[in-house]
């Protein structure tokens, strides 16, 4: 029996009809989601073994506005994906933890930002703002920029009352210590705490404290043009430059069925493999400096500065290129483009033997993430962790070839895949899939397709420049996409991308306005930083420090 | 007049440590620039020298603060102890024979480890008085790490007295001439050297303070010149392990050509150099790997070499 | 120089009572702990005082640089109760005093009978003594069984001690670390040509 057919008969599910996208969508009644979620990942075959994002949407109706949540599910199976969405009647939903645990935190981002309480929730706090928050910021209601709201002020004496939220349980028990790992401390990568309960040396539970980094990126979404909001997807993910604005384009082209020119697809993929290499030499150097060792740092940004040197001449941004558009990229590559690309791309090989040297194939570097921070495959699911941390289980998943996109299905690569899970495995295939991007470049270099970079056929890709000041319909079409006057028709689209943080996707929700009626960006760090209160366990603080390590999360990608 | 010379002499000595513990963390950072491809301090003064006089003043004129939490006179007392121990080990360490200031004292290698167990103590109340849990888990580290090491470190330098017959300093880096005691003894070198290293607490060592795992370890909480002193006292330390290990292994004075006191300081910056380039290249263990290392190997293979060294002693006699 | 010498002792005896009655009364057993150092290392300064240099480092070398630092660890560690150890108090005393008293006594007893003026002057050192050659020899000829018997005595106990302390813990996790370096990157990754759907 065909899926969708078991959803409308067991669970009166209904099909959506503004899913602009090819994922199966359904509405589901209240009532139905628990049972629907445990049919479809206890019964189901295969089963819905990722939760992979989890979020809410207010609508505005007729009859005021109307909450729902947003369930996307995934099977690990090429293609075989699922959206749930559930009307909500009131301001409460059964919580999903018991089937998902990974809904842990997603249920509590949602109490979070949009007061919807779940029932049965273990442990609903607010995540990623402080407890002592007012309002739920992502309600329609609540304003759109920080400068129409009231100061945020605290008054004089009360500091010592309001830190005492942040520590609800800090009584820890008979013979064991309350341990800050954060929010400022050299281990943890950026700003976040994590509290952790130790007996002796040992780590007995870890509660991850985020939101330190919280800028509310989907709230500003909603204040911005389609355009406008590409500069904030660099920022997610610091480290990945365009790897983050891929996805979004992905869903805003989905929504606006654009075709993106060839050229321009090979253009993003080289980029994107550009910016995959350097993202990983930095997580190469600096996990370096967790274990202790200071030479892979100044190695890896060594070759960084290289990739960031071209990045910058391709695009004129470093670290954020801002370069992709709705419809394609901003420019065409220089001339001499492949004489760059090419010397580079040895030295980057070369020096990724020293790097090598100075980690995995070192003695005290093996002996410190050999059989550290394991992660099995059933606990990568059970979390909703993807891309490095799930291959370093075994499970060979890369949606560059699973759910091929851009220029990635003319190009020939493997998917290297690790059997251990462990700090070690996802330090080799960091180094790995180096390799492996550096393979595609030098195929890009062969096989970049000519043509034009822009789709120019499209309504919402953004008008060439040089050609507004040559004929007046281009010019009034550009200051109309300027003033925000027009946005894709309303639906809503799933892009997902495989960045270096683990999966992104952006869920964007058109009501056909220039501005997102709701976006929602679903990172990698995320689920990442969730596993870590089960993979915590039982380290002792150094190995505890290596494997949150090794995840490989990035502070802004965490909080958005 | 006399005496009084003496106590100036004494005080230029001194003062003339403490610039080389200043040069020193200047060089050390100059070298791991060389090693990993960058340049290092190499603004103030020819090459960047001045770096040294800029770090020690910036240090000296920090606001002097205790933590209210902090047992305030351990917590004073600790940077001292470590910088103490340190340089008074030099007091009976001989550039060359005659050079030394506590002239040939019969028993000054027995001085040295008596001091080094005094480091400790530094350390251990400089963690356990701020009061700060990183603090205290660096100071643990550092007394359990200390402990372990001094034992494989005792039993190589026993093999050498046994060999050479003396617990002076100047008898034992007499006893290193023609023939560089490393030639007999290469076991206990490495055992000294490894040991050596665990002992000044440096990376690949650095356990105690481990950055990225307990902040700073057991001087979180010390900051301007109470932590200048533990950093002088890392230094020093550092010196007085490469000295002794060009004393008592490396064939101390001798050489060819150049004045005996110059051989022993330039073997002395040898084994420094090395020393810089672990620290560039190597990570940290964990610290129980370390532990385990230190009682599982190193102290085996000391009783070991001891042992060896006593059989050959007893068959073919001492040097 | 007798002057100096005799102004010395009285300093280091001084700072050696002082230091050692800190020892019992400090509140905080780390504190106490470390009179008991300050007061080993007015001990070792006396000695210095008498000419036993061997034996002045030494006592700093095992008492200051491995005793006392295993107690420190020991007690650092501790999360000490000090009104539980109080309860205590009252019933104990009886005993504690009556071996303080037998302390006493004996303390007594051995003065009585070797008063101090009646103890022969030592005659002069000659001026090559070499003191850690000449406890040497004394231990290793005249003193020779003893001393192994002490050292076998010392042997039993470090076995007795690891003996007693050596146990698995089944809840930590732990690795072997020779299995963790003897590792080749192509025996853990595997390059897997993924297909995608077919199209």
């Amino acid at each position: 029996m065909l899926l969708a057919e078991i959803l409308q008969r067991r669970f009166a599910a209904h099909p959506a009809g503004d899913a602009r996208d090819e994922l199966p969508d359904f509405w589901l009644p209240e009532s139905q989601i628990l049972p629907a979620l445990a049919y479809l990942r206890q019964e189901r075959e295969p089963a819905m073994r990722l939760l992979f994002d989890l979020t809410a949407r207010e609508e505005e109706t007729a009859s005021g506005s109307q909450l729902c949540l947003i369930y996307h599910l995934h099977s690990l199976q090429p293609g075989d994906w699922l959206r749930l969405r559930v009307s909500l009647t009131g301001e409460k939903a059964p919580s999903c933890c018991a089937i998902y645990p990974a809904a842990n935190w997603y249920e509590r981002e949602i109490y979070d930002l949009f007061g919807i309480v779940f029932t049965r929730h273990p442990d609903l706090r607010r995540i990623l703002l402080s407890p002592d928050w007012e309002g739920h910021p992502l309600r329609k209601a609540e304003p759109l920029r920080a400068t129409e709201r009231p100061p945020l002020r605290f008054e004089r004496g009360c500091l010592q009352e309001q830190l005492a939220v942040y520590n609800p349980e800090d009584a820890p028990g008979e013979g064991e210590m309350l341990l800050n790992v954060g929010p400022h401390h050299p281990g943890t990568h950026g700003i976040l705490r994590y509290r952790l309960r130790l007996r002796g040396e040992r780590v007995v539970s870890v509660d991850p404290d985020i939101g330190y980094h919280h800028r509310g990126v989907e709230k500003i979404a909603e204040g911005h043009s389609y355009h406008n909001f590409i500069p904030y997807t660099d920022r997610v993910d610091y480290l990945g430059g365009v790897l983050g604005e891929w996805p979004y384009l992905r869903a805003v082209e989905t929504l606006a069925d654009i075709r993106v020119p060839e050229r321009a697809e090979g253009i993003r993929t080289l980029l994107a493999e550009i910016c995959r290499i350097e993202s990983h030499l930095v997580w190469l150097g600096s996990y370096g400096n967790d274990l202790g060792t200071m030479g892979p740092a100044f190695y890896a940004f060594r070759d960084r500065s290289l990739l960031l040197d071209l990045i910058e001449d391709f695009t004129g941004g470093r670290l954020h290129p801002q370069f992709f558009r709705i419809g394609g990229v901003a420019e065409d590559l220089p001339e001499d483009w492949q004489e760059k690309l090419r010397p580079v791309l040895d030295r980057v090989e070369a020096g990724l033997r020293d790097t090598q040297a100075l980690s995995i194939d070192n003695d005290i570097f093996r002996a410190r993430t050999r059989g550290i921070g394991q992660v099995s495959t059933a606990m990568a699911e059970r979390w909703g962790a993807t891309s490095i941390v799930l291959r370093s289980t075994g499970s060979a998943w890369d949606l560059r070839k699973t759910e091929p996109y851009g220029f990635y299905p003319q190009l020939q690569f493997a998917v290297p895949t690790a059997s251990d899970g462990d700090a070690w495995s996802r330090t080799a295939l960091h180094l790995e899939e180096i390799h492996e991007s550096i393979t595609i470049l030098r195929q890009l270099l062969r096989m970049m397709p000519s043509g034009p970079v822009l789709a120019r056929d499209a309504a919402e890709a953004l008008m060439p420049k040089d050609r507004t000041l040559q004929d007046i319909e281009t010019l009034i079409h550009h200051f109309e996409q300027m003033a925000a006057e027009f946005g894709p028709p309303a639906g809503v689209a799933l892009g997902l991308g495989e960045s270096a943080r683990g999966m992104l996707g952006y869920f964007v929700c058109s009501d056909g306005g220039p501005r997102p009626q709701r976006l929602r960006v679903r990172t990698g760090s995320f689920p990442h930083v969730q596993m870590i209160t089960e993979l915590g366990q039982g380290l002792a603080i150094p190995d505890f420090i290596a494997s949150i390590g090794s995840l490989d999360y990035v502070l802004a990608d965490l909080d958005r | 007049m006399l005496f009084f010379a003496q106590i100036v002499a004494m005080f230029v000595t001194l003062l003339v440590l403490l610039g080389i513990a200043g040069f020193l963390v200047f060089a050390e950072r100059r070298v791991l620039g060389l090693l990993q491809n960058r340049l290092g301090p190499n603004r103030l003064g020819p090459l960047g020298v001045g770096q040294a006089l800029a770090d020690a003043l910036k240090l000296l004129c920090k606001e002097d603060f205790v933590p209210p939490f902090a047992s305030g006179l351990l917590y004073r007392t600790a940077p001292i102890l470590v910088a103490f121990s340190a340089l008074a080990g030099f007091a009976v360490l001989p550039l060359a024979p005659g050079i030394s200031w506590a002239g040939d004292w019969e028993i000054g290698l027995l001085l040295i480890l008596a001091l080094s167990s005094l480091h400790v103590y530094g350390v251990f109340l400089g963690g356990w008085s701020s009061n700060n849990k990183f603090a205290l888990y660096g100071a643990i580290r550092a007394v359990a790490q200390l402990i372990s090491y001094e034992l494989p470190m005792g039993l190589a330098l026993l093999a050498l007295v046994l060999l050479a017959g003396s617990l002076a300093l100047q008898g034992l880096g007499a006893a290193g001439q023609p023939v560089p005691l490393i030639v007999y003894q290469p076991l206990g070198f490495l055992i000294f050297f490894i040991a050596g290293i665990a002992e000044t607490q440096r990376l690949p060592f650095d356990l105690a303070e481990a950055e990225s795992e307990l902040v700073a370890g057991y001087h979180t909480e010390y900051g301007g010149m109470r932590f200048g002193y533990f950093f002088l006292g890392e230094y020093l330390g550092l010196v007085l392990i490469a000295a002794l290990i060009s004393l008592l292994y490396l064939g101390a004075w001798s050489g060819p050509w150049l004045p005996g006191w110059l051989w022993m300081l330039l073997k002395t910056g040898f084994v420094i150099g090395i020393f810089f380039w672990l620290r560039a290249s190597l990570p940290r263990p964990r610290y129980d790997q370390l532990l385990h290392w230190g009682w599982n190997a190193l102290l085996p293979l000391a009783i070991l070499n001891l042992l060896l060294t006593a059989i050959a002693a007893a068959l073919w006699g001492t040097l | 120089m007798m002057l100096t010498t005799t102004i010395l002792f009285y300093v280091f005896s001084a700072i050696l009572l002082v230091s050692a009655l800190l020892v019992i009364t400090a509140r905080n057993p780390v504190y106490s702990a470390l009179y008991l150092v300050l007061a080993f290392f007015n001990a070792a300064a006396l000695f210095l005082l008498l000419g036993a240099e061997f034996l002045g480092l030494i006592l700093i070398l095992v008492y200051v640089g491995a005793v006392m630092v295993l107690f420190l660890f020991v007690v650092m560690m501790l999360d000490i109760n000090l009104e539980r150890l109080k309860e205590g108090f009252l019933r104990y005393l009886p005993l504690g005093l009556a071996i303080a008293i037998v302390g006493v006594l004996e303390m007594v007893a051995v003065f009585w009978t070797a008063p101090i003026g009646r103890v022969p002057a030592p005659g002069p050192i000659p001026a090559n003594a070499d003191n850690t050659r000449a406890l040497g020899e004394l231990l290793y000829t005249h003193y020779l069984y003893p001393f192994e018997i002490a050292a076998v005595i010392l042997l039993v106990a470090i076995i007795a001690a690891i003996a007693l302390t050596l146990r698995r813990r089944p809840d930590t996790k732990s690795q072997a670390v020779g299995k963790q370096v003897a590792v080749a990157v192509r025996e853990r990754l595997r390059m897997v040509d993924l297909r995608g759907p077919k199209p």
